[in-house]
C-alpha cells in the first residue's frame, strides 16, 4: 500500500512520520558516534540546529528552496564545525568519556544561547515560515510530497550507515569504542578514527537539520538545546548502543506514544520516561534491543 | 652475535612517579632473532620498564631506540607503525568480538579508512586468518565471540594478533600466565617460531619458563637490572640467586 | 464536558488511524455535512512546562467563554466544542499539537499561544499550510502582520507609551532600561526609549540579561550605581522577583515601571511590588459593571482557577478573542475561512472584560482599553487613570 493510501490525506499522521524520519536520521547519527565509536556525544542536537538555522536563514533570507543547495550548504557548515571540535577534542592525547560529554554538552548550551539572544537568529523566536523546498525547480508543495523527499534521503543514510557499520571500518570504529588503548597499540590511528566518525556524524546531524527545517517550516531554540540533546542520547540508551535498529525503534515508538501521553497523563509522563531510563540503565544496559538475546541465552542455560 | 643489528636499544631509562622511582637508570638491547627474558619479583619494576618501552608510561628520563630510530617519546600508534607489538598481561583481546574479527582488528590497523569502507582488504586477509588460526589452534573457533574462549586460548589469540602483522619487536607480558603445563609447552614453541621473524622480549616472574626459551636474561630488583646473561650464567649468579630466587 | 478532553485522546488517535484507515477502501469523496454538528474551536496553550500556570487560566477562561456563548445558543446555531492542545512550553511540542488541530481535528479556528515563539512556531502550520483562522491572545512584541492572524492583546504603544508619558509628567529625567535578552524585551525596551527621547528625557543605562537569569546581584549594582529617576523593566520569569528585590532592597528610590505587573505576577515579587507602576487592559478594580459580573461569574464556576483571570495570563484577551471570532463568523454567515477572515478586519465588541474593544481596519489589531496601575505590598492593583480606548501602531498604522 502506498503512503498515499496509509495518510489517507491526513496531514497531521503525514507529519507526524515525517518528523519521525528526521529524527531517525539524527538518532543514527548519535548511534554512529556513541554506539559504534565510543564518543559520548551531546552535541548532536547543536549541530541538527545548525543545519536548521542555516537551512532557514538562507531559505527565507536569501530565497532558496532548491533541495540540493539548501542540504550542500547546511553540510558544509554542520562538517566545519564538526571538524573544529572533533580536532579539538581529539587531536591531542585520549581524552575521557566524560570530557566528551561535557564539551559536547556546552556546545549545545552556547547553541542555545545564541538562538535565543542573537537578534540575526530570530532572538528566541526562531526562524518561522521557511517554504517547503524544490527540486529541479519543481516545488514540493505539499506535507506528503515532503515526506517523500525526507522517506528517501533516509533510506539513502540509513543504507549508507548499515553500510558502513558492516565493513571494516565498522570494526575500527567498534575497537576504538571498546578498547581505544589497545586499537592505538594495534597501529590504529585513533584521533583519525574519532575525527572521521564525529565529522560524518556532524554530516548527519546537519543535514536531519536541514531536513526538519524545510518538513516543520520552522526551526527555534529547542531544537538545538539540552533537552534535544538528553533526548537523543535517551533513544540509544533505551534502543540499545551498538544496535543500528534498536535506537530507531526506540525513537518511533517513544515519538508516538510523546503526544498521546503528554495530553492523557501531561505531568506523569516525563517521570515515567525518567524511570524507564534508570531501570533500563541498571537492568538492561545493553538497552531493550537486548531482550530477545537475553532470553536466548537464558534458554541455551537451562538446556545445558 | 655481533654480525646481528641491535634491534631495540634502551639507554639509561629512569621513570619516577612522584617521588618513587619505579626504574632506576636501566639499560637493555636485544637483538635481531633474540628471545631476551626480563625477570623479577613482582614490584621489582619491570612492569614499569615494559610500559616505557611500549609506549603506554613514558620514561622520565632516557633512550629508547628502535631500529636506530629515537622512539622515547612516540605514542603507541607511531610504535606499532615501527614495528612494534605487544600482548598485555590480562589478554586484551575483543571479547564482545569473533576470533576472525579479532585478528582482522590487527592486521588492518594501519590501512587507509577508504579501503576500510569499501572492506577491500577483508579478502586478503582471510588466508592469513586461517593461517594464523591454523598455528594458534584456534580455526575451530573462528565464528565464536573471544569471550567464550578458553584462558588459555584467550591468551593464544592475543599473541596471533600480536604476530599476525610480522612485527619487528614483540613484547609479551607473562604469556603463559594461569596456563595449564601442556599449554606452556605450546606456547613455548610457538614463541621460538615466532623469533625467526622477530626480536621478543619476554616479562616473566618464572625462571623456569624463560631459561630454556631465552637467549639471553636480564634480572631486576627494586628498579634496577641487577645481573645479564646467558640462563645458566644467570641461574648460577650468586647475586641473582640471593635476591631472587631463594625467594621462590 | 470538561473531562472528556482529557480522557477520550488515546482512543481517538486509535480510531482515527483506523479510520483513516477504512477511509482509503471507502471512498476520498467523503465530506461531511455541517448541519447542526458541533463546531470545533482549537485551544492552544501550555498545560505543561513553564507556562504551566498560564496555561491553567487559559483553558478555564477558554471554558467559560464557550460555555457561555452554547447557552446563548451557539454561533449561528451550532454549540462549541472546545478541543484543547497542549503546547508543552516548547515551540517543537506546540507546532505538533497544533498541526493535530487543524489537520486531524479539523478545527475552525485556534485560539492561543503563551510565549511568542509559540505563536511564531504555530502560525504557519494553522494559518498558511492549515488555511485555517487563528487568533492570537496575548500582549506581545508586536510586527506581527499575517492575512490570517488576528492580535487581541495589546500591542507594544498600548501598554509603552501611556507609561512613559506619565514617568516624564510625574519629573522623571533619566531612565534605565532592563529586561532578559530574546526578542519582547528588546522591542519593548526599543519602544521606550523612543519615547523617552521623544519626551526629552534621557537614557542612563540600558542592559540585557539571559532568560534563565537568577542571580542579579551584577544589574543590581548598575542599575543602583545609575541613579536613574526611574527604570523601565522587562526582565521575565524567574528573574523578575530577585531583580525588583535586589534593588528595592538595595535602597533604590526611583520609580520602576514595566509591562508584566498585576494581580497575576505580583504575587511572585512579593511586598517589594509596591509602587510598580504599568499599563494593561484590565486589572482587578475595574468599575464597569459589565466587567464586573463576568469575572465574579468566572471565580464562581472556576473555583480551581478563581484569582487567575489576569491581564498577564492573557485572560481578557482569551475572553474578547472568543466574542470577536463569534461576531466575525455570524457578520460573515460563514465558518469560511476567507469570509471570516474579511469580516475580522472591522468587528468589534460594545462591551467586553475590560472595557469595548474593535479591530482597527488594516491593523490586524485592536483599539484597547487600557488602564494605569500601581501595584500594591499586597500584590493588588490600584488603578491609577483609565486611559480609553488606545489604538495599535502596528501594519498598516506602523508608527
Amino acid at each position: 500500500m502506498s503512503p498515499v493510501l496509509i495518510f489517507a490525506g491526513n496531514d497531521y499522521l503525514t507529519q507526524i512520520v515525517t518528523r519521525i524520519l528526521v529524527y531517525g536520521i539524527l538518532v543514527l547519527s548519535v548511534e554512529m558516534s556513541w554506539g559504534q565509536t565510543g564518543i559520548f556525544t551531546f552535541g548532536q542536537a547543536a549541530l541538527f540546529g545548525v543545519g536548521g538555522y542555516a537551512t532557514g536563514l538562507i531559505a527565507t533570507k536569501a530565497n532558496i528552496t532548491d533541495i540540493f543547495i539548501l542540504i550542500g550548504l547546511a553540510l558544509i557548515i554542520g562538517i566545519a564545525i564538526g571538524m573544529l571540535i572533533s580536532l579539538f577534542l581529539f587531536s591531542g592525547r585520549r581524552v575521557g568519556e566524560l570530557y566528551v560529554a561535557l564539551v559536547t554538552l556546552a556546545l549545545s548550551y552556547i547553541c542555545e544561547r545564541l538562538a535565543n539572544s542573537w537578534t540575526f537568529l530570530g532572538s528566541g523566536n526562531g526562524v518561522p515560515g521557511i517554504p517547503y523546498p524544490s527540486i529541479f525547480g519543481h516545488s514540493l508543495g505539499s506535507n506528503i510530497q515532503v515526506f517523500y523527499l525526507v522517506l528517501v534521503i533516509f533510506i539513502l543514510l540509513m543504507l549508507l550507515c548499515f553500510y558502513i557499520v558492516n565493513s571494516q571500518f565498522g570494526l575500527t570504529m567498534n575497537a576504538v569504542r571498546d578498547d581505544e588503548e589497545r586499537a592505538e597499540f594495534f597501529g590504529y590511528k585513533r584521533p583519525r578514527v574519532q575525527i572521521f566518525t564525529f565529522i560524518l556524524c556532524a554530516a548527519l546531524a546537519s543535514i536531519a537539520g536541514c531536513l526538519f527545517a524545510v518538513s516543520e517550516g520552522l526551526v527555534s531554540p529547542s531544537m538545538s538545546g539540552l533537552a534535544l540533546s538528553t533526548t537523543t542520547v535517551l533513544w540509544v540508551v533505551l534502543g540499545g548502543r551498538g544496535t543500528l535498529f534498536g535506537p530507531l525503534i526506540a525513537m518511533a515508538v517513544l515519538q508516538i506514544f510523546n503526544t498521546e501521553m503528554q495530553n492523557v497523563l501531561p505531568s506523569l509522563w516525563p517521570i515515567l520516561i525518567g524511570i524507564m531510563l534508570l531501570l533500563t540503565m541498571v537492568f538492561l544496559p545493553k538497552g531493550l534491543s537486548s531482550i530477545p538475546n537475553i532470553i536466548k541465552s537464558k534458554r541455551e542455560v537451562k538446556t545445558l | 652475535m655481533s654480525v646481528k643489528r641491535n634491534l631495540l636499544e634502551v639507554k639509561n631509562v629512569t621513570k619516577k612517579f612522584g617521588s618513587l622511582i619505579a626504574v632506576n637508570n636501566a639499560s637493555l638491547h636485544i637483538s635481531e632473532n633474540e628471545i631476551l627474558g626480563l625477570l623479577g619479583p613482582n614490584g621489582s619494576g619491570k612492569s614499569t620498564m615494559l610500559h616505557a618501552i611500549c609506549g603506554r608510561n613514558l620514561p622520565t628520563s632516557g633512550e629508547i631506540t628502535l631500529f636506530d630510530q629515537e622512539i622515547t617519546m612516540k605514542n603507541p600508534t607511531a610504535r606499532a607503525a615501527a614495528g612494534m607489538a605487544i600482548k598485555f598481561q590480562l589478554a586484551r583481546i575483543y571479547l564482545d568480538k569473533t576470533v576472525r574479527e579479532n585478528i582482522l582488528i590487527s592486521l588492518q590497523a594501519k590501512e587507509s579508512f577508504f579501503k576500510q569502507i569499501r572492506s577491500a582488504t577483508l579478502k586478503k586477509h582471510e588466508e592469513k586468518i586461517r593461517e594464523l588460526a591454523t598455528e594458534f589452534q584456534l580455526i575451530d573457533y573462528l565464528h565464536l565471540p573471544a569471550k567464550q574462549l578458553s584462558h588459555g586460548q584467550q591468551q593464544w589469540l592475543e599473541i596471533s594478533m600480536a604476530v599476525a602483522v610480522n612485527p619487528v619487536l614483540l613484547l609479551l607480558d607473562e604469556p603463559t600466565a594461569g596456563m595449564s603445563p601442556a599449554e606452556r609447552k605450546e606456547t613455548a614453541v610457538l614463541i621460538k617460531k615466532a623469533s625467526q621473524h622477530a626480536g621478543i622480549l619476554i616479562v616473566e616472574h618464572d625462571l623456569d619458563f624463560i631459561k630454556e626459551l631465552c637467549d639471553r636474561i636480564s634480572v631486576m630488583h627494586y628498579g634496577e637490572i641487577v645481573a645479564s646473561g646467558t640462563p645458566q650464567e644467570i641461574e648460577s649468579n650468586p647475586k641473582v640467586r640471593e635476591v631472587y630466587l631463594t625467594r621462590v | 464536558m470538561k473531562v472528556s478532553l482529557f480522557r477520550n485522546k488515546g482512543v481517538g488517535k486509535a480510531i482515527a488511524i483506523t479510520a483513516a484507515l477504512v477511509a482509503t477502501v471507502t471512498t476520498f469523496s467523503f465530506a461531511p455535512s455541517q448541519a447542526a454538528t458541533p463546531i470545533k474551536v482549537g485551544v492552544l496553550t501550555d498545560m505543561t512546562g513553564a507556562f504551566g500556570i498560564v496555561g491553567k487560566s487559559n483553558l478555564a477562561t477558554a471554558q467559560f467563554t464557550i460555555n457561555e456563548i452554547n447557552k446563548k445558543g451557539g454561533v449561528l446555531g451550532h454549540q462549541l466544542q472546545l478541543v484543547l492542545a497542549d503546547g508543552g512550553s516548547d515551540p517543537a511540542i506546540a507546532a505538533q499539537a497544533a498541526s493535530k488541530l487543524v489537520n486531524q481535528s479539523h478545527v475552525s479556528v485556534v485560539v492561543g499561544g503563551v510565549a511568542s515563539f509559540t505563536r511564531v512556531a504555530v502560525r504557519d502550520i494553522i494559518a498558511t499550510r492549515g488555511k485555517t483562522l487563528y487568533i492570537w491572545p496575548a500582549s506581545y512584541e508586536g510586527n506581527e502582520c499575517h492575512k490570517n492572524v488576528w492580535n487581541t492583546g495589546s500591542a507594544p504603544n498600548q501598554q509603552v507609551d501611556p507609561t512613559v508619558k506619565y514617568l516624564l509628567a510625574q519629573g522623571k529625567k533619566t531612565f534605565f532600561l532592563t529586561g532578559s535578552d530574546y526578542l519582547y524585551p528588546r522591542n519593548i525596551l526599543a519602544r521606550v526609549r523612543q519615547d523617552v527621547l521623544a519626551g526629552g528625557g534621557s537614557i542612563v543605562g540600558e542592559e540585557y540579561v539571559p532568560l534563565d537569569m537568577t542571580d542579579p546581584s551584577n544589574l543590581v549594582s548598575k542599575v543602583l550605581a545609575s541613579k536613574a529617576d526611574a527604570v523601565f523593566e522587562v526582565v521575565v520569569l524567574p528573574g523578575t522577583a530577585p531583580f525588583i528585590k535586589g534593588i528595592v532592597d538595595g535602597g533604590y528610590t526611583g520609580t520602576i515601571a514595566g509591562t508584566l505587573f498585576d494581580e497575576g505576577i505580583n504575587p511572585l515579587i512579593g511586598k517589594e511590588a509596591d509602587g510598580l507602576i504599568g499599563v494593561q487592559d484590565y486589572y482587578g478594580p475595574v468599575t464597569d459593571p459589565f466587567s464586573k459580573a463576568e469575572v465574579a461569574k468566572f471565580n464562581a464556576q472556576f473555583p480551581k482557577a478563581a484569582g487567575l483571570f489576569a491581564s498577564t495570563f492573557n485572560s481578557p484577551a482569551w475572553y474578547r478573542s472568543l466574542y470577536l471570532w463569534k461576531a466575525a463568523v455570524e457578520k460573515a454567515g460563514s465558518f469560511d475561512t476567507d469570509k471570516v477572515n474579511a469580516a475580522m478586519d472591522s468587528i468589534g465588541l460594545k462591551q467586553s472584560i475590560g472595557g469595548p474593544v474593535n479591530f482597527v481596519p488594516g491593523t490586524k489589531h485592536v483599539n484597547l482599553t487600557m488602564y494605569l496601575g500601581k501595584s500594591n505590598a499586597d500584590g493588588s492593583e490600584t488603578i491609577l487613570k483609565n486611559l480609553g480606548q488606545l489604538p495599535p501602531y502596528e501594519c498598516a498604522n506602523k508608527n
